[in-house]
């Protein structure tokens, strides 16, 4: 007999799921980097639910909303509850469930690389940043990066581009790297774009750094055709981050990381509706907080840009929506989020300004970091490194100077964020402001601050 | 985009005639050659064979799978034809976040689309045989089959679509997602493409159950595809790709398909 249309849409969704042999098996595989498609086709869905085979299953940890941080709950053989992507029937009314089969349902919004409007000429080079950033000195003082890792979240690394802008390759290390079940290209072999940019600006104040390459924006499903990434690709990085470095400690060689996130949301259109439990831009109990809080518990720093949806210029995936711009995890008190200025300390037109969206730590930019100079030519020989976007990927590779001697233990990443914020450099008066956040970073006054310079 | 889809070297792109013919503002129409006075291959000697028949290969496949409707009109699963089976839900209210969704789409993702959107605007069927390395002369079975297929389901698009016929096109809506093609003649509920598409791969897979993934796969993205091109709502195409699969049980019962496909299986065999 043929079934009738019982719903009339249908939605990716992230869905909570209780611990089972099938989730475990399809989490050991997803860990070591091979296909779960098959661990997963074990565990058992209500009629009309389709499972993404090629996601997996990830520990969940405390999950949404939990006060305390148990690195321990992110371990797949001790834990409680599982996240897996799934397509589950909306009915017409569109109202999407909050649980499903007694397990909560959450946003898989789809994200990007910050894009920028406009096509306004680079204000200076990569040269000028090291300067305005006094890389000099924080190479004389033994902070080039070495023994950190810079983990570059965005859609892959071409090394080989790297190496010729640069002179010399740069560091990669691809076992601690990870590729999205559904990418063909492996680290360091992705095709030139924004996350080669991303590397090249990082690499400004930590050359020696060893960069992770991680394309969670490149993670496409087969079948998924409107999201290049989402956040549950987030989460699937995150969480073999945490098992590389919370549950595991840190890799042999390694002793810090730096996580950089030049992405975001573009519109709050792309989210669960408003006032869904599970929804992600203003909703500061979405479960990739836990894995965000896991890390920066453990002392990794996590850097977002702000968004590109600044008043003057917003980039066209704002459809001019300016207010509140800043979303989603970019907001998260966590993490360290950066606006855009040129290295004329101007703020762009395209940097988001604050308060971030209802609901969320209004005080978000943190700081602004230097942005649209020529650098990488990672799109063509006079294109800038632009956005936020290039803005964090400098930060990050401040925050990774810094760790190549202020180790986690006794500076936290917290500490390290609230080192930032007060000895960057200020225009107006003192305090945060929604144009330049608490204002231009400044990483040897914050070495100094930490000790690290005399 | 329904049977009367060509490939490079078959259909009836010559010749059109039937359903598909056009008057001389949207094509040339038919050739239309001066008086001739000479007329020399008569004049050769060639003794005529009395005893020729036409093909069974000569007929032209596109119309030969006209004859299909018919049994497709009366096929029954239980006590139900595929038009009293088929319940379509009511569609969703359009709403302001739905448009921005798709403007979104359209500054994101579509530039890299655009390629496959142009290429699939018409005879979109051409992607099933290069994902299956076929063709009309390699595989003629199979070929008529997929003619088959799309005859019926472009027959129950086009009378899905009469029960919303006001249903818009997004375009329509929001002109300022430009569709790259023409928005085609056809109210915009239930999508054609993800229709015909799902029903072409559900039929197919059990033609070459290897590629059933592939083929499923692909059916959703030259969906997805007319999202991308400002010409459907995801809901359009979800349910487009939905009743596509449920129609496959009546495309079965049809005689003219049964025997196609045990002659395309011979070529798989």
């Amino acid at each position: 007999m043929v079934r009738k249309s019982p719903q009339s849409a249908f939605r990716r969704v992230l869905w909570e799921r209780p611990r089972d042999p099938a989730l475990i098996g399809a989490a050991e595989r997803v860990a070591a980097g091979e296909p779960p498609h098959e661990r997963l086709g074990a565990h058992r869905v209500p009629e009309g639910v389709r499972l993404h085979h090629p996601f997996g299953a990830v520990p969940i940890g405390g999950g949404a909303g939990a006060r305390e941080i148990a690195p321990v709950t992110f371990d797949l053989r001790r834990a409680d509850r599982f996240l897996v992507r799934a397509t589950i029937p909306v009915p017409a009314s569109g109202e999407i469930p909050a649980e499903l089969d007694g397990g909560a349902i959450y946003s898989d919004a789809e994200i990007g690389t910050t894009l920028t409007c406009g096509s306004s000429r680079a204000v200076g080079t990569s040269v000028d940043v090291q300067a305005r950033l006094g890389t000099d000195v924080l190479a004389r003082n033994g902070l080039d990066g070495t023994g950190v890792a810079i983990a570059i979240v965005d859609g892959g690394i071409a090394l080989a581009r790297l190496g010729a802008r640069l002179g010399t390759p740069p560091r990669l290390d691809a076992g601690q790297s990870w590729s999205p079940p559904t990418r063909v290209s492996v680290p360091g072999l992705h095709r030139v774009g924004h996350g080669t940019m991303c590397a090249y600006d990082a690499l400004i104040a930590a050359p020696r750094a060893t960069l992770l390459d991680i394309p969670a924006l490149g993670a496409r499903a087969a079948g998924d055709h409107g999201a290049a990434g989402t956040i549950g690709a987030a989460i699937q990085a995150y969480w073999f981050l945490i098992t590389r470095w919370v549950l595991s400690g840190p890799p042999a060689g390694l002793r810090a990381l730096v996580v950089s996130n030049s992405w975001g949301i573009y519109h709050p259109s792309l989210d669960f509706p408003e006032g869904h439990p599970g929804r992600y831009v203003d909703n500061p109990d979405h479960p990739f907080r836990a894995y965000v809080r896991a890390l920066t518990l453990a002392g990794i720093d996590v850097v977002f840009a702000g968004s590109n949806c600044g008043p003057e210029c917003p980039a066209a995936p704002c459809l001019q929506r300016v207010q509140g711009a800043i979303m989603g995890a970019n907001t998260y008190p966590e993490v360290l989020t950066l606006a855009a200025c040129t290295v004329a300390g101007e703020r762009l037109g395209y940097s988001a300004t604050g308060p971030s969206i209802a609901g969320m730590m209004p005080r978000k930019p943190d700081l602004m970091a230097y942005s649209h100079f020529l650098g990488s030519q990672s799109r063509t020989r006079s294109t800038p490194d632009g956005g936020t976007s290039a803005a964090c990927a400098v930060a990050a590779g401040c925050v990774a100077a810094l760790r190549t001697r202020a180790t986690p233990a006794p500076t936290s990443a917290a500490a390290m964020v609230q080192a930032l914020r007060a000895t960057a450099l200020q225009s107006g008066p003192p305090g945060w402001n929604a144009e330049r956040g608490y204002g231009i970073l400044q990483p040897v006054d914050a070495g100094r601050s930490l000790g690290l310079i005399p | 985009m329904g049977g009367n889809w060509i490939d490079a070297v078959g259909g009836n792109g010559a010749s059109p005639m039937g359903g598909n013919w056009a008057d001389s503002a949207g094509a040339s129409g038919p050739q239309v050659f001066a008086m001739r006075t000479d007329h020399p291959l008569a004049e050769i000697p060639v003794p005529a064979n009395l005893a020729a028949t036409f093909r069974a290969s000569d007929w032209d496949p596109d119309l030969l799978a006209l004859t299909i409707l018919p049994q497709f009109m009366k096929a029954k699963v239980g006590t139900k034809t595929w038009e009293t089976a088929t319940t379509l839900p009511a569609p969703a209210a359009i709403t302001q976040p739905m448009i921005d969704d798709m403007l979104i789409l359209a500054i994101t993702e579509r530039p890299d689309a655009l390629g496959e959107i142009v290429q699939q605007n018409q005879n979109f069927q051409v992607c099933w045989l290069q994902l299956l390395n076929v063709g009309r002369t390699s595989h003629p079975h199979t070929y008529l089959l997929m003619k088959l297929i799309a005859r019926c389901g472009e027959l129950a698009m086009m009378m899905l679509k009469r029960r919303n016929p006001a249903r818009p096109r997004p375009s329509q809506v929001c002109p300022m997602l430009y569709p790259p093609v023409p928005v085609p003649g056809h109210a915009s509920y239930p999508a054609g493409h993800a229709l015909i598409g799902s029903l072409t791969s559900a039929c197919l897979a059990e033609l070459v159950p290897a590629h059933a993934q592939a083929l499923e796969v692909l059916a959703a993205r030259v969906g997805f595809n007319r999202v991308l091109a400002g010409l459907h709502f995801r809901q359009d195409v979800d349910v487009g790709l939905d009743v596509g699969r449920q129609l496959k049980p009546f495309v079965q019962q049809c005689r003219l398909y049964k025997d196609t496909l045990a002659a395309a299986q011979a070529e798989w065999a």
